[in-house]
Parts: C-alpha cells; structure tokens; sequence
C-alpha cells in the first residue's frame, strides 16, 4: 500500500500546487540561486505562512543581523509582526545563536560541526519549531574546512531536523551563470554536495527576454511527493512571491 | 455615441462569471466601445475589476474615462508607460510592467491588483492583443492568449479580451475564438 505523506503548505500562492500539495513534512530543501533571484523572501513567506496557520516557524540569518531582515519584510503585505510577539515567527541571527551557546562571537569557530548542529536541535526542540530556514546554508559551508565535512555537516543537520519533524529550506547562493540565469543541471550549490544529501531542491534563476530578465523558479526534485517539472515564472509583489507558467515560446528568446 | 451604449447594454447583458469574452470593435469606435464597456461594468452594474493596458498608459486611459466613470475600484496593468516614458511616477492603483513582452507579469500584475478590488462583482478587461502583437510573435502570443484565458476562466470574475478583426492575424484569430466562452462584435458607425 502506498503511503501519502503529510504536506507541509507553503501558502505561496501556485507553489503548493507545483509541489503536489506542499513539502513533505521533515524533508530538508536546498532553495538555491543567485543574488537577487527571491530566495529570502520566498523562505520568508514559507516561514510568515506557517507562523499563520500556528506553526512556530524560525529564520536563522548567518549573513545579516535579524534586525535588517525585519526591516526588509516590512515591504511585504504578507508580514505581520504580531507573529513575532506572539512567539510564533522567530528571526535569529549569529549573535542569538552565540548567545544560546553561551558564548561571544569571538569565543565560537564555526568550524566545529557538532556544537552548531546541537544548538539548532535544541532550537528546534525547545521552541517546538515545524518550519526552518537557513539563510544561507552557503556561508556556513564556507566556513567549513572541506566537502566531507559540509557534507557531514548537512547530513546531519537534515536528520536532525527531520527527527524533530521540521521542515526546512536551506538556502544556497550560487553564482550566476550567462546573463543573470542558470543553466539548469549545472550547479545548485556553491561546493556541489549540498544537493545530494537534500531531499528537495527548489531553483530560483532567470532568463532573458528581449533584453528583460524574468525571474524563474523549477522544482528539480522532491522526495515524497509527485511534482511539476515546468520551470514557473516568479513575481516578487508585495503580496510576495506569485507563480505563473513560464511561456514556453519564451523560453529561450533573446 | 448612444447607439454603441446601446449595443454593449444589448450584447453584455446576459454574460457569465467564469467565461472569457472576446470583444471585437470597429476599429473606427474603438475607444468609444471601451467607454461604453466600462460605463457598463463600473457605472450601470457596480462592478470593480482590473484594466490591463497594452494599448495607451494608463494615465491616458484615466483621464479619458475618469470624468465620466468613478474609477476608485478600478486598478491598472500598465505595459506601456515604460515604452514611451520610461520610469513611470508610482501611481496609487497602477502596477506597471516594463515591456508588452513580460506577458507573465502581466498576469501576475493583474492576480495582485485583483485582491485590491472591493466590489464583490470584479471583471478584467484586457486592452488588447493587437498591441500585444507589435512586441511578440504569433506563437508566444497564440500561447499567452491560451494561459490567459484559461487562467481568467478558473476565477469567479467577469473577463473581457479586446482585439480589433481587422488588425488581428488569421492564427492568432483562431485561437481567441477557440479559446474564448463568447464572442461579441461590436459594429462601427
């Protein structure tokens, strides 16, 4: 007998439908592109949505202080602060992950795989979180050492994660390639292991169109559940993030 | 003037939420055919809804249609106002898309501006394919017309697609037929 997993939806307005319903509940998704393709805000939409339909939802900022992301999501009409009052969206940065180590910045080497992991269990356990993301997942890999080590790093990262039953988007920069776009099949991650260890892996990118770039978005794979292999266009409104089909007679025009 | 208003009573007056309607006006009464649609819409049945402009900018549009109309619950796709101004001033009820070749903006623009429409009665009109067909070829636009009719069907709203016959291809003419719930032809002078 076949097993339909729970989904966990996003509430991104054509994503869960792409999706065949919604993540996997516990499945660990690389959500990679380059600069400026929408990956933050469309982590923070999965994040600010769960927070709505009561789901403690956390964003770990490693690149910028929690502070500057708050501002930056007050653009968007889907972002409501209540949500943090209320402990149901929590925004942490490097220096409230220190801090629950006990620790100052200067005390604390990123390198050391093991501590990092432990405070995001107990993150994920004590806050009771259903929804992670990581922004970004790059610049703790660049921090490690070598491959076998990011590759242990998000290995175990993702197992614990999924033991607790959080669903989590680990946000990957990766270099534009082309114009602006990727070339699908070529890189979803900055050191290439990252991918195989992830359940899922949603790809932001774009392509030109007459001298216009449209942002894109294609699911590549998700474990769990039966998905679209289309590549979608993405609008960033205020609304947020909203997915149509990518014409196809546009695909490629330049 | 009156005899167009008259026709578009005539002809609109038994429409369906969830179809998509083709409009054909004379080329020679076009602006005054969409006068008379949105004095039907806005002003005889109390509809709101959402413009999308590939003809004129939507200022244009406006300062035409606002003296006779109440626009307040009327917002706007602008795909023109780039081309021949270039950066647009934000317009409280425009969301402007910088080329008629971003026809999935258009779309999207158009899901958003939706949400804003207060009106429990909403349409979209969508001016026009002909001018859609200056910046894209027949086969994008034969696809965009099949995604945009499909996508304006599956909405509890009122749609409306404007293209002038005479300016329209043989293939692109097909499709808005095939696709389209009804087709309305609305007669020159």
């Amino acid at each position: 007998m076949v097993v339909v997993r729970s989904k966990c939806k996003t509430g991104i307005e054509g994503l869960d439908n792409i999706l065949g319903g919604g993540i996997p509940r516990g499945n660990t998704v690389l959500l990679s592109g380059p600069c400026g393709s929408g990956k933050t805000t469309l982590g923070m939409e999965f994040l600010v949505n769960g927070a709505k339909m009561d789901e403690n939802s956390v964003f770990i900022s490693v690149t910028e202080p929690s502070s500057k992301v708050i501002t930056n999501l007050r653009g968007f009409e889907f972002f409501d602060e209540n949500l943090i009052k209320k402990e149901r969206l929590y925004l942490l940065d490097m220096v409230s992950l220190y801090a629950r180590l006990g620790m100052e910045k200067k005390d604390y080497k990123i390198q050391e795989i093991d501590p990092l992991i432990n405070i995001m269990e107990d993150i994920v356990k004590k806050l009771k979180v259903k929804r992670l993301v990581i922004d970004s997942i790059t610049a703790i890999a660049h921090q490690l050492e070598s491959r076998v080590r990011i590759r242990e790093f998000v290995f175990n990262l993702g197992k614990t994660l999924s033991d607790a039953g959080c669903t989590s988007l680990l946000i990957s920069e990766v270099a534009p390639t082309g114009a602006w776009g990727m070339t699908p099949g070529v890189t979803y991650s900055a050191y290439g292991v990252e991918e195989a260890i992830a359940d899922g892996i949603i790809l932001l990118g774009a392509i030109e169109r007459k001298g216009y770039m449209l942002r894109t978005l294609h699911v590549v794979k998700m474990r769990g559940t039966m998905h679209s292999l289309a590549k979608y266009i993405l609008d960033l409104t205020p609304n947020g993030v909203v997915l149509v089909p990518l014409l196809k007679w546009g695909a490629e025009s330049g | 003037m009156a005899d167009v208003d008259k026709e578009i009573v005539q002809k609109l007056k038994d429409i369906n939420r969830y179809e998509t309607n083709l409009i054909l006006p004379a080329v020679n009464n076009y602006f005054k055919s969409i006068q008379g649609i949105m004095s039907y819409l806005v002003t005889k049945k109390g509809m709101g809804g959402v413009y999308v402009s590939a003809t004129r900018p939507s200022k244009a549009i406006m300062s035409r249609l606002g003296s006779e109309i109440n626009l307040d619950d009327v917002f706007f796709v602008d795909a023109v106002s780039y081309m021949v101004e270039g950066v647009p001033p934000p317009s409280g009820n425009v969301i402007f898309v910088e080329s008629p070749t971003m026809l999935e903006m258009m779309m999207t623009k158009t899901e958003v501006q939706l949400k804003k429409v207060k009106s429990a009665n909403k349409f979209v009109l969508f001016d026009s394919i002909n001018a859609l067909a200056v910046y894209n070829n027949e086969n994008i636009l034969s696809e965009f017309i099949h995604v945009l009719v499909n996508n304006l069907s599956g909405k509890e709203i009122y749609s409306f697609i404007l293209s002038v016959s005479e300016q329209t291809s043989e293939k692109i003419s097909s499709m808005l037929k095939m696709v389209c719930d009804n087709t309305v032809e609305l007669g020159g002078e």
